[in-house]
């Protein structure tokens, strides 16, 4: 089957050649650039690698102040070291353009030759490429030094010069204005006298051979005896003879500041044993007031207990006094009664003694009396006896009762008398007579009676009288020992109150006492809190200046160790100095220090990083449209597909024939695109951006293995997976659903749209049913602004720091001393320059510190005094994200010293990457002197001898210089822009084309409806409009914002500032420019449209 | 029996929309034999046939084709079972738009070890002369005779035919018909044919009247008559 199907392949590529073709050659293309940029990237790095090595470069070079003597030189290379001297000057010709002049070179940094051959005799000389080729200047050509014409017979290029920067300070090569030349022993002798000739850099080069590390050899170098005299230039000369006199003064300094320190050492022991003896005494006292607090405590709470205790006593002694009081009123008072009683009991004693003799007397009377009145009542009895029976016998005989006598007693008279009377009353009788004797008789029997009693009592009396009478003798004597002991407890009583008394007196007293006691003693305990707080705080008082005393004796040890040391450097420092052996280096680097080694092998390492992985996004993106189009032919042939699974065809037949051509074009294109990649078109052509500022040979084109493989498979197998991840879903369908060609309602196609017009709901119908189509449209937009971007930031940066430097840089000329003189030239302003490094992406990036004067008028900065604070210009901001408050860290990779600055400040200012000091803290913080500058402004020529320079650099040369980043980046950011175009229009032409394809029906059956063009238009090709400009104002800012982030690792070797902003109408235009773009692929589109017929519906019916 | 069809069940749709298409199925054919299944629209016919097929599946039941049960297989399983046992011809001869007659045929071709002689089943197609041309240069027969050599090819020990003539004039839906005859006699294949031709059914060996999913009536015919006879096509 897959043989068959394969003839298929051809027909449908043939069918939709454009199609296929267009996807193919942008693959192609894309391929070829990322290829060639990848290819010319490795080439040159592995190219130059390879140089280095046959050029044998140098592993590291010193700059001296004098040549090395033979021994030193004998002494090196008897470390196994190869040494060269590489001294040079340079040479200012009469176009004003410079020429760093070397003698031929046998060992070291070997010169590649381009064309021609060695200068080997006088009157000859070998230029650096690129300054021939800026200055057109061809072997066989003569050029002028001094008064002779010297022939080129020679052009080629160093490799330690391959970025030929003038300074090490440079941001920007120009080969138009500088370059390097080799000539003979004789001639270099002889130009290096002449007047043109600035002073001679004397320079060695080093191949270590494995045979010692380059800080020993530089060790070695600095050990090597360095006689000052010898010194051929004099204005170094100079400078040291004028320090040199002040050797004596600064020892005796150093030593008065070594005794002094050590002085205030042994003093500072002493105080701190001092302070270690108080601090224990104070602990002692602190320990001792504690406890003395603590018993204060107590000893109020005692006092308050014994105050309680006496105003209770106190309390109880006035009851007390009050108590004895009445106790001794009472016992008076009982006393007296004593006596009264005993004086009543005597009185008593003697009444009873009367009643006694009286009651015996009436006692003795009694019988007599009794006798007598019961005699009276007898007589009585019987006579009334008599009287009734007498009666009694009238009775009977009046009437003849018979009654009997009465017999009366004094017991029963009373009743019988009273029946008597009652019984003749019956008789109708009168019985006054009987009741009125009963009556007398009742009065006698009570006289007896009261008799009987009287005499009774008067027994009784008696008894009592005599029983009174003894009593009262008892009682008497009682009284009488009763009124004597009241007399005592009287007497006591009396006593006991005075005692008690006298006791609430001195009770009294003592309450008084007792409070005054509590009152002191709480004031008492008070003082003595404040006495233990006082002690605290002063035993941490003593614990803070023991250990301050300890700081300082650790600081002034510290002190005295840095006295020490500083002794130590400074005898070093003033032995080299002033001495016959002064450090004779001037510079000394290794070759990863050296910016003009390696140049462009670093300018294009950061690119095949970012090649390789650009295209594989780009692929992803083309392969992904060729999907669109597999996907359009899956549904156009469902019931094929459906038949084809009926008969028993395989998913994966069909999926490996569906991917085969989105395979074999990026295959093809990947293939064609690489191998011309490879080719001197495309790598060579790529090479050649380097070539054109760089210093290197003709580098042979080399292809990598892995660089192969990507060409040829990575397009091929990211166009699988690709579409197999779009297609798979499709295939996976049942046979019956293709058959039927179901169509699936996916989400966002069943959405409501309310209440619009025909035409918005039928474009938005149409925009949903293709939104895969369009999310493609999108997505290569913003691939394709990804790269426009890279290539409009290209274009940004360039100008910009063309622009700005030049606005930027206020003075006309700028002179670099080697050796300045003690006043400031008139006419310039001085400041204080420095570079040091900071690394971003791997590269140690120059950073400019410029240390000024408030008042200096080349720079708009107010800077800030501080040793540690900086004003830094925007392009710290912009490279290393530190702001206003940030500390940031620079680093002397020389003197391996870091320096932490405080940004105080930001400035707009956009030459290299900059930062600005107050000159005084500079000078300060870099242990120069006050008057100290190395670099003068001016806005007019100065009059400055040239051998106290490094170099001049006027505005002109600046101008010149920022122009070069423009001009080096115009092919590469017109192709990047055109490149960007062209994927842009080809990914929206074949996406809505396909669009159109798949709505063939539709339009037809509209146009069969009777719509016009126009109409068919509106609907189906329009609403892209919407969908274009959406996705532009997304894509825009989208694709800026990542490539700006991206973009400072794209330059991260270049130190400048990074200026990307775009101006408000770049955006603008950048829109229109994609509206415009849609507009003509739209009114291409329109042919096509136009040319679906009424029949295609017909025909898509079979 | 070569195609066993027993209770065979199938519906579609849940709730409101269910519709249960077949009710339960059962009928055979036997080997060699062409049969045809007729009914009313929405009867079950062309549901039977794609049970039948394995391109859609039973709710229950069974269907045995040369011995092969299968009700249950997996998607995979059924791939290959239509691969070794079966032939499909479409109404719409869904071929290949730009492969041509020939090729369209060799793309099942390579689907079996076994496959017919290619210039034999061409001639008895007669598609000799047209073997090189592409779909869109054929009439409908023409094109439909490419589809039944398509699914010939394979040389498939059951044919089934969904409509074969539906798209088809009637002289031309003869010719096939005579086409599928001869290929019944020559290679014993069996058939079962959909249809709503009415005059199909007495050219074939078994008629099945499917109505409202269940088998209404099914007979052998006794006198079978030559598609070339046959009327009202």
């Amino acid at each position: 089957m897959k043989r068959v199907l394969f003839k298929r392949y051809l027909r449908d590529i043939k069918k939709n050649f454009f199609r296929y073709f267009a996807l193919f050659a942008l693959i192609a293309v894309c391929m070829f650039l990322v290829v060639a940029i990848v290819d010319s990237s490795y080439s040159i790095i592995e190219g130059t690698k390879e140089l280095q090595d046959e050029m044998h470069l140098e592993d590291c070079q010193v700059t001296l102040f004098n040549p090395f003597t033979d021994d030193e030189i004998k002494a090196i290379e008897d470390k196994g070291v190869t040494v060269e001297s590489h001294a040079s000057f340079d040479y200012t010709l009469e176009d004003d353009t410079v020429l760093r002049i070397f003698a031929n070179r046998e060992k070291i940094d070997l010169v590649s030759y381009d064309e021609g051959r060695e200068a080997s005799k006088h009157g000859e000389i070998v230029l650096l490429n690129r300054y021939a080729t800026e200055n057109n200047i061809k072997v066989g050509d003569k050029i002028k030094l001094g008064n002779e014409d010297y022939t080129v017979v020679g052009i080629g290029s160093s490799v330690d010069y391959d970025a030929p920067y003038r300074k090490l300070s440079d941001t920007a090569i120009d080969s138009s204005v500088f370059g390097t030349a080799f000539v003979c022993e004789e001639d270099y002798r002889i130009l290096k006298k002449d007047k043109k000739s600035g002073t001679e850099d004397v320079t060695y080069a080093f191949l270590l051979n494995d045979s010692i590390t380059s800080d020993n050899l530089k060790q070695m170098v600095k050990d090597f005896e360095f006689d000052y005299q010898r010194v051929e230039d004099p204005y170094y000369k100079e400078m040291l003879e004028d320090t040199y006199g002040k050797k004596d003064e600064i020892e005796d300094g150093i030593n008065d500041l070594v005794d002094g320190v050590d002085e205030l050492y042994d003093g500072c022991v002493e105080l701190a044993d001092g302070v270690d003896e108080l601090k224990d005494g104070t602990k002692e006292f602190k320990d001792g007031m504690h406890e003395l607090a603590q018993g204060s405590d107590e000893l109020v709470d005692g006092v308050k207990e014994f105050k309680d205790g006496v105003e209770a006593l106190d309390k109880g002694a006035g009851e007390l006094k009050d108590g004895s009081g009445k106790l001794s009123d009472g016992a008076l008072s009982l006393y007296k009664g004593t006596t009264s009683l005993k004086d009543g009991m005597n009185l008593i004693k003697d009444g009873a003694n009367s009643l006694k003799d009286g009651s015996n007397a009436l006692s003795q009377n009694s019988p007599a009396i009794k006798a007598g009145a019961n005699q009276i009542f007898n007589g009585m009895l019987e006579s009334t006896q008599n009287s009734i029976n007498a009666k009694i016998d009238e009775i009977n005989t009046a009437t003849g009762a018979g009654i009997s006598h009465l017999s009366l007693n004094g017991d029963n008279y009373g009743d019988e008398l009273t029946k008597f009377a009652l019984m003749i009353e019956n008789f109708g009788m009168d019985a006054s007579e009987i009741y009125a004797a009963k009556a007398m008789l009742d009065g006698v029997k009570q006289y007896v009676t009261g008799v009987g009693a009287y005499t009774d009592g008067a027994d009784k009396i008696a008894a009592g009288a005599a029983e009174l009478a003894k009593g009262s003798e008892s009682a008497l004597s009682g009284a009488k020992a009763l009124e004597s002991g009241a007399g005592e407890l009287a007497n006591g009583m009396n006593s006991l109150h005075k005692g008690v008394s006298e006791l609430k007196d001195g009770t009294v007293k003592l309450k008084d006492g007792s409070r005054e006691l509590y009152d002191g003693t709480r004031e008492l305990d008070d003082a003595i809190k404040e006495a233990s707080d006082a002690s605290i705080e002063l035993d941490d008082g003593v614990t803070e200046l023991q250990d301050g005393t300890k700081e300082l004796k650790d600081g002034v040890k510290e002190l005295k160790d840095g006295v020490k040391d500083l002794k130590k450097q400074s005898d070093d420092m003033l032995d080299k100095l002033f001495s016959v052996s002064p450090d004779n280096i001037t510079q000394f680097m290794n070759r990863n220090e050296n910016i003009r080694i390696g140049g462009a092998a670093g300018d294009v390492e950061i690119d095949k990083t970012v090649g390789l992985f650009a295209g594989v996004i780009v692929i992803i993106l083309l392969t992904y449209v060729l999907s669109v189009f597999v996907i359009h032919q899956i549904k156009t042939e469902s019931s094929v597909i459906g038949a084809l699974y009926s008969l028993g065809a395989r998913k994966s037949d069909l999926v490996l024939h569906y991917i085969f051509i989105p395979t074999m074009i990026a295959f093809l294109g990947g293939t064609i695109g690489g191998l011309a990649g490879m080719s001197k078109y495309g790598c060579k052509w790529q090479m050649s951006d380097c070539y054109s500022y760089f210093s290197i040979p003709d580098l042979p084109v080399r292809a990598p293995l892995y660089l192969i493989l990507y060409a040829l498979v990575m397009p091929a197998v990211v166009a699988a997976i690709v579409n197999y991840l779009v297609i798979n879903k499709s295939l996976s369908r049942t046979a019956l659903s293709l058959l039927r060609n179901e169509q699936k309602i996916s989400k966002g196609k069943d959405i409501k749209l309310g209440k619009m017009s025909f035409i918005s709901t039928y474009r938005i119908r149409q925009i949903l049913r293709e939104r895969r189509t369009a999310i493609t449209v999108i997505f290569g937009m913003v691939i394709s602004l990804l790269i426009f971007m890279l290539g409009m930031d290209c274009y940004v940066l360039c100008e910009s720091v063309g622009r700005l430097n030049s606005q930027d840089t206020k003075y006309n000329y700028m002179y670099t001393y080697k050796y300045p003189t003690k006043e400031v030239p008139e006419g310039g302003e001085a400041c204080y320059i420095t570079t040091l490094k900071k690394e971003q992406y791997g590269y140690n990036l120059d950073i400019t510190i410029i240390g000024i004067d408030d008042d200096n008028p080349y720079f708009d900065v107010e800077t800030v005094k501080g040793k540690n604070k900086i004003v830094a210009s925007d392009a710290i901001l912009q490279r290393y994200h530190a702001n206003v408050g940030d500390k940031i860290v620079f680093t002397d990779t020389a003197e391996d010293i870091d320096y932490a600055f405080t940004i105080e400040k930001i400035v707009p200012y956009s030459v290299g990457i900059t930062v600005f000091m107050d000159i005084d803290s500079m000078r300060e913080l870099f242990g120069e002197d006050d008057d100290y500058y190395n670099v003068v402004l001016s806005d007019k020529k100065l009059d400055i001898e040239e051998g106290r320079l490094y170099s001049v650099t006027s505005k002109a040369d600046i101008d010149k210089a920022s122009g070069i980043f423009l001009k080096l980046m115009v092919p590469t950011f017109s192709m990047l822009i055109s490149m960007s175009a062209v994927i842009f229009c080809i990914v929206m032409y074949l996406m809505m084309s396909v669009m159109i394809d798949r709505a063939k029906t539709g339009i037809s059956l509209l146009k069969i409806l009777g719509y016009r063009n126009k109409e068919v238009k509106k609907l189906y090709l329009d609403g892209n409009r919407l969908v274009i400009m959406i996705g532009a104002l997304i894509s825009i800012p989208v694709a800026k914002k990542l490539i700006d982030i991206l973009f400072p690792s794209f330059i991260a070797n270049v130190a400048c500032s990074m200026h990307l902003e775009f101006t408000w109408y770049m955006y603008l235009i950048l829109f229109g420019a994609i509206m415009g773009l849609y507009e003509i692929i739209n009114f291409i589109l329109m042919g096509k449209l136009n040319k679906i017929s009424e029949n295609e519906v017909l025909k898509n019916r079979e | 029996m070569y195609l066993e069809i027993k209770n065979v069940k199938k519906s579609y749709g849940e709730g409101g929309s269910f519709v249960q298409v077949l009710k339960g199925v059962t009928t055979g054919v036997e080997r060699g034999q062409m049969c045809v299944i007729q009914g009313t629209s929405g009867s079950g016919k062309s549901t039977l046939l794609n049970c039948i097929g394995g391109l859609d599946t039973m709710d229950s039941g069974s269907v045995i084709v040369d011995k092969t049960e299968i009700f249950g297989m997996k998607n995979k399983n059924l791939a290959e079972y239509r691969r070794a046992n079966l032939g499909f011809i479409f109404q719409f001869y869904n071929l290949v738009p730009n492969l041509t007659v020939k090729e369209n045929i060799q793309v099942c071709e390579y689907l079996t070890k076994n496959p017919l002689n290619m210039n034999e089943l061409l001639d008895v197609l007669g598609l000799t002369e047209h073997q090189n041309k592409f779909p869109s240069q054929l009439s409908g027969g023409q094109q439909q005779r490419c589809a039944i050599a398509r699914a010939l090819i394979k040389n498939p020990k059951l044919l089934l035919c969904d409509e074969p003539t539906g798209a088809l004039d009637s002289n031309t839906s003869r010719d096939i018909l005579m086409l599928l005859e001869r290929i019944n006699e020559m290679y014993n294949t069996t058939m079962v044919i959909v249809t709503h031709n009415n005059s199909i059914k007495n050219m074939v060996h078994k008629v099945i009247y499917l109505k409202d999913g269940l088998v209404k009536n099914e007979y052998i015919n006794e006198i079978r008559i030559p598609a070339s006879e046959l009327e009202d096509l």
